[in-house]
């Protein structure tokens, strides 16, 4: 008989974010993004429309970029889970998107860039040599209200070719 | 825009599900990626009260060919027929080629933005039907066969009996679509896919899949095939358009004489992003262009 | 080295990079506030019933009514409740409140109260709102929907129009849009167990502003309440006025004595935040034989909404576009009535550009139609009808200092190579299918004014200056205290550039702290295009006092007089010799050896410098290329070159993300967003799915050049640019489209211009039948 975990009670999530292990609880109810934010303190994947469309909530699953407010904790469970606040590294050091990102302004108000960050971050992880017709198609999954989008692209364009070069 | 409570299920195995889905009939809803039902959830226009995640069952992400057909499981994501592979009958896993090989990615690439390919499923869109949905289209068109396992039982449901309206399907609520079957095309097949949405990954305002067989000794068209979405409830096919192309040779006149009978063939209801007036004119582009595509001409 | 100038990467960045940013949902440890909102557009209520902690009635406490006023004849007063009271007036509007333990358990719990509603005719859109025996919107008040409305006209103006060579009239529609910062609002609230002092976070532009009318609501004084704006994920307006929900949820945790948060959904945000835009212009346009817009008359009314805004009122649109409609151009004789009138939806506050985008589209719209009809160039048009002459006073008395109206477009048109676009159009109109097009737009954006020119306004309070307070640490890092509040301009970085070239130091040794009560003196905010020369004129004012001081430090160190003291790369230097010595050791001397100090000189480095500026105007030249599917009416937008001339640039990089974003904004105003409600008052349009921010694939590249005419009007030369991406960008594109389709006989003068629209307006053109 399948387990069944009812409706009004928190269970035990363990999930992996950046390496760690987060033992949390969670009602089934509880998405990703909010469980992220509110259980493991990672408040930098942020929330925009919570139905699919702004991409400001993507993290990597199993290093693909996914919308976190679309999926639910248990659902998580056994995944490695990456979200903004990995990329730099354990010294502080920036990862090159985010130093791209900087060099080229590709932010301003900052809410929409932890989900562009983790979009072009597993699109670079998986297809290191994208052409630009792809990175524009793939960066279209995202929206930001602050930029025009063009230096967003031109920061990741930057770190694509350096990676390349 | 948090989901109300349900309670979770996530079986290991396709009985697991089975024995789920027929004891909670349909207070139950199958989440499989996610990507449409979720939304729903958030907006609690679904409250489902007992949600079976399919998700950790294996076998259901295959994708095989026999028998002349292409069996995609229900938990194939929408990435995987950006460049679909398949198990051949000797075993083998390869490239599909052909034209149904040259069609699947053609039609995925309109399926959302990547984040939603990387996690939604085929299946998943299939039984969520929506009218504008790029494979409900498909399936329409093609004639696809949808295959649903209940607890001790399989039946196969036909396309056109399938999808009955706005986000319902003819299978059961102790029912699960566990894959679909799509005909391979064989090479005298013609086929395109043209969409209008308002932006980019924007599910479709209209959507057109149109398919023909061409006999090979006179290149005039003996079969064909006109779905359209986003006109009605459910995809539908155009029966009259299609008789406009049959014994006829392709080419730009005959495509929009076919595309002017189905725009007049559909009677769409107006909403939000389209007025039915608007909506006739874009099937008329859309079939128009698809057929165009199809024939390997510029639209 | 001059620091001003330089597109020096923002001090502002890495924090947000590494996620690690406070905006106000990230705070967390509070309950979760929910509002039951309407349903329905017009109604009575009746009963409210639902579990604890169900608020409907504040009256009882005592809570106070907003009144946004304008002193003006023509204007309704009305005191508006925090929670709706007797009438419901818009589908969104909070009518009562619950508190849960998560926002889920909130939303669970909202679900739970039942409204009684015996829902009421509604007045939707400006002709139903206009139309004789439309409902009333606030019956008790007022016999009429006009809520306000201003006219105006200069003597001799039928005359004119009557000897005009060519007169054209033209109606152009503006549909409403919401400027959808990407972060939704929200608010915080602590109230301290001891001494009942509270601390409200929100997402928010105006925190001082914010503090005074939620204090005059409560009745408690502003010392009690410290408000702070931290991260702000985008505004563009909408964070500006007074949130009702955020004055309750300060009163709520006051009451409950526990921590509160209201975190905004999409959903709320797009049915009850504020809209803006949707306004009819009704032109009528005089030329003479030589194409000179001679006069020009209007009739303008902007659909308002169900309450106005706090503090700015429901009069801002339809009084700006009275003030401002004459534009870049010169016509002697000006008439307008403009009136703004109250309907059955969301209320409306300024957005980024406010009138101007609706104000520049009816204006563009009328020089290409005049050129057409004249029978020259678009171009021409322009050459023989913008300002050239400074400074220039309008019709309606606003002073535009220099600006560069001609040679903006000169270049811009120059660099789009105009000659080969048309060839390329007309093999394309040959060919059949898709249709290039062009579309320039020209104009004018009002920026940097102070309280003379809010003062005119005549509101309840008058907003206006800015104050800065600037110390030097004895490490020798300056602190800047600034009044304004900026969310994401990059205002920080722009303001340590103009510190460290007048105190000779470092960007990098210079801290801003804004957006905090606390911690800043009072001033109005970041709105209006207004930041970068009012907080940046203080700034730049109260930096040369701290020089000063500086200079008198190290004129007493070096025996030197202070006038030969030159400030630089972190030095004091006596001009023309290399004696100086390092300004943090002037720090350390001003802090810790004050009887080094010279006589009279107050110990420390600090200063404080206010600045209230008349105003200023930027000019630029938009040009747009698209690319018409008459049979689909889709539009894509090709190319998008911009000339700006914001005078004196402090950071070009910020300047020109400034420009680009609102360009963007300005391309979905023109082609895909539009808020939209059926004919009884509900709203179509609560998701990204229906209503349509664009993506990277519906924004091209936009290509940026810059003029730089030093504002006289401004300490800094500066003139603010924050809005002219919105202001612009709409015409350009209706221009283009309508040349796309020239052709055809097409005429499209309302957007956005959907696809629909564009289809139905090819088919009214060529005579074909619907469907």
């Amino acid at each position: 008989m399948t387990e069944i975990s009812p409706a009004d009670v928190a269970v035990p999530v363990v999930l992996r974010v950046n390496g760690t292990d987060h033992r949390v609880s969670a009602e089934p109810r509880r998405t990703l993004a909010d469980t992220l934010r509110e259980e493991c303190g990672l408040t930098g994947t942020h929330l925009g429309c919570e139905h699919g469309v702004c991409g400001a909530c993507t993290v990597l699953l199993d290093g693909e970029p996914v919308r976190s407010c679309l999926l639910f904790a248990v659902q998580a469970q056994g995944a490695e889970i990456r979200t903004v606040e990995g990329l730099a590294g354990d010294d502080g050091t920036l990862h090159p998107l985010q130093e791209a990102f900087w060099r080229h302004h590709g932010l301003q108000c900052g809410f929409c860039t932890p989900g562009f960050l983790m979009l072009s971050t597993g699109v670079l992880e998986t297809r290191p040599d994208i052409g630009d017709d792809e990175l524009r198609e793939a960066l279209s999954s995202n929206l930001c209200r602050c930029t025009g989008y063009q230096t967003i692209v031109e920061a990741v364009r930057s770190v694509r070719d350096a990676a390349g070069a | 825009m948090k989901p109300a409570r349900f309670a979770y299920a996530a079986p290991d195995s396709i009985e697991g599900v089975l024995d789920a889905l027929d004891r909670f009939g349909d207070e139950a809803k199958v989440l499989s990626g996610g990507q449409s039902l979720v939304p729903m959830m958030n907006f609690r226009l679904a409250r489902p009260e007992v949600i079976v995640d399919i998700g950790r069952v294996g076998g259901l992400d295959g994708m095989s060919v026999v028998n002349g057909s292409l069996t995609v499981g229900a938990r194939v994501i929408h990435a995987r027929l950006e460049a679909p592979a398949a198990a051949m009958p000797d075993g083998r896993t390869e490239p599909l080629g052909g034209v149904l090989g040259s069609l699947l990615p053609e039609v995925a690439r309109f399926v959302g933005h990547l984040p939603i390919r990387a996690r939604g499923t085929f299946g998943g869109s299939i039984a969520h039907a929506d009218p504008a949905a790029e494979w409900c289209i498909l399936a329409r068109t093609l004639d696809a066969e949808m295959v649903a396992l209940r607890r001790g039982g399989e039946r196969v449901i036909t396309a056109a009996d399938f999808f009955e309206t706005v986000f319902t399907t003819s299978l059961e609520p102790e029912e699960l679509l566990a894959a679909v079957r799509l005909p391979i095309l064989g090479d005298d097949w013609r086929a395109g896919f043209c969409e209008f949405s308002r932006r980019a990954g924007d599910f479709a305002v209209v959507a057109a899949m149109t398919a023909v067989r061409l006999d090979r000794a006179t290149g005039a068209i003996s079969e064909a095939r006109i779905g359209v979405g986003g006109v009605a409830g459910v995809p539908v096919r155009l029966p009259d358009a299609e008789a406009t192309l049959v014994g006829e040779v392709p080419g730009a006149e005959l495509h929009a004489a076919a595309a002017e009978v189905a725009a007049g063939e559909v009677d769409p209801a107006g909403d939000l992003h389209g007025s039915a007036a608007y909506r006739r004119d874009l099937v008329r582009a859309m079939v128009a262009r698809a057929l165009a595509q199809g024939a390997g001409a510029p639209g | 080295m001059s620091w001003v100038g330089r597109s020096i990467r923002r001090v502002e960045d890495p924090t947000l990079l590494r996620g690690v940013g406070m905006f106000v949902g990230d705070i967390g440890g509070a309950a979760a506030v929910r509002f039951v909102r309407s349903p329905v557009a017009s109604g009575l209520i009746g009963a409210v019933r639902g579990p604890a902690y169900t608020i409907e009635d504040l009256d009882a406490d005592g809570v106070g009514n907003i009144e946004a006023v304008l002193h003006r004849p023509d204007y309704v007063r009305l005191a508006q409740p925090l929670l709706a009271r007797e009438r419901v007036r818009y589908v969104g509007e909070p009518v009562a409140v619950v508190v849960g333990d998560t926002a889920a358990e909130a939303e669970d719990l909202a679900e739970q109260v039942e409204l009684d509603i015996e829902p009421g005719p509604a007045a939707v859109g400006i002709d139903g709102a206009l139309a004789p025996g439309a409902p009333l919107v606030h019956p008790d008040e007022s016999d009429s929907n006009v809520m306000v409305a201003g006219e105006m006209a200069t003597p001799g103006l039928a005359e004119a129009l009557d000897r005009a060579h060519a007169v054209v009239d033209l109606e152009t529609v503006s549909g409403r849009q919401a400027a959808l910062p990407l972060e939704a609002r929200g608010s915080h609230a602590v109230t301290e167990r001891f001494g009942g002092r509270t601390t409200l976070h929100a997402s928010i532009q105006a925190p001082h502003m914010v503090r005074t009318v939620i204090c005059d609501l409560l009745g408690m004084p502003e010392a009690d309440l410290r408000v702070v704006a931290p991260d702000v994920g985008g505004a563009f307006g909408q964070k500006l006025p007074l949130a009702r929900e955020d004055a309750i949820v300060v009163w709520l945790s006051r009451r409950l004595g526990r921590p509160v948060a209201w975190i905004e959904d999409r959903s709320e945000n797009l049915m009850a935040s504020w809209h803006s835009r949707e306004q009819r212009y009704r032109l009528r346009g005089g030329f003479d034989a030589g194409a000179h817009l001679e006069a020009l008359q209007a009739d303008v009314v902007a659909n308002v909404g169900a309450w106005p805004c706090y503090p700015i009122t429901w009069g801002v649109e339809p009084l700006m576009a009275l003030a401002e409609l004459p534009g870049p151009y010169t016509p002697e004789h000006y008439g307008v009535r403009s009136r703004g009138v109250a309907s059955h939806t969301c209320p409306m506050s300024p957005y980024r550009g406010v009138s101007r985008p609706a104000i520049t589209l009816a204006l563009e719209r009328l020089m290409d139609i005049a050129a057409a009809r004249l029978g020259i160039d678009p171009v021409e048009i322009r050459r023989r009808n913008l300002q050239s002459e400074f400074p220039h006073t309008s019709p309606t008395g606003l002073r535009h200092d220099e600006g560069t109206y001609r040679e903006a477009m000169e270049m811009a048109v120059r660099h789009v190579d105009l000659g080969a676009f048309r060839s390329r159009q007309q093999t394309a109109r040959a060919a059949g299918g898709s249709q290039p097009g062009i579309g320039i737009c020209t104009f004018s954006e009002r920026t940097g004014y102070g309280t003379p020119a809010f003062a005119a306004r005549a509101m309840g309070v008058t907003p206006g200056y800015e104050n800065v307070e600037l110390s030097m640490d004895p490490s020798g890092y300056v602190t800047a205290r600034i009044g304004a509040s900026p969310h994401g301009q990059g205002l920080e970085t722009a303001l340590s550039q103009i510190v460290a070239d007048e105190v000779g130091t470092d960007p990098g040794r210079v801290r801003v702290v804004a957006s905090d009560t606390d911690r800043t003196p009072y001033g109005w905010g970041s709105f209006a295009s207004r930041a970068m020369v009012l907080a940046g004129g203080a700034t730049y004012l109260a930096a040369q006092q701290l020089a000063t001081q500086l200079g008198s430090v190290a004129a007493e160190v070096l025996e030197a007089a202070a006038d030969d003291i030159f400030l630089a790369d972190g030095r004091a230097t006596v001009a023309g010799t290399s004696v100086g010595v390092e300004i943090a050791e002037l720090a350390r001397i001003a802090h810790h050896h004050t009887q080094r100090l010279p006589d009279g000189a107050a110990p420390g480095l600090s200063a404080q410098a206010g600045y209230d500026p008349a105003g200023t105007f930027s000019n630029a030249c938009h040009v747009a290329e698209v690319e018409v599917d008459p049979d689909t009416g889709g539009v894509s937008v090709r190319r998008f070159v911009v000339v700006e001339d914001a005078g004196r640039l402090i950071n070009p990089m910020i300047a020109d993300g400034q420009i680009r974003g609102g360009v963007a904004q300005g391309i979905a105003n023109a082609l895909l967003e539009e808020v939209v409600y059926d004919e009884d008052g509900n709203i179509l349009t609560t998701s990204l799915m229906d209503y349509l921010p664009p993506t990277v694939a519906e924004i091209p590249d936009i290509e940026i050049m810059h003029l730089e005419t030093l504002s006289d009007a401004t300490v800094t030369g500066a003139k603010g640019l924050g809005e002219g991406g919105t202001i612009g960008a709409p015409a350009a594109v209706l221009n283009a489209v309508n040349d796309a389709l020239a052709h055809l006989g097409v005429e499209l003068n309302e957007m956005p211009a959907t696809p629909e629209r564009v289809r139905e307006a090819v088919r009214t053109a060529t005579g074909t039948p619907a469907g």
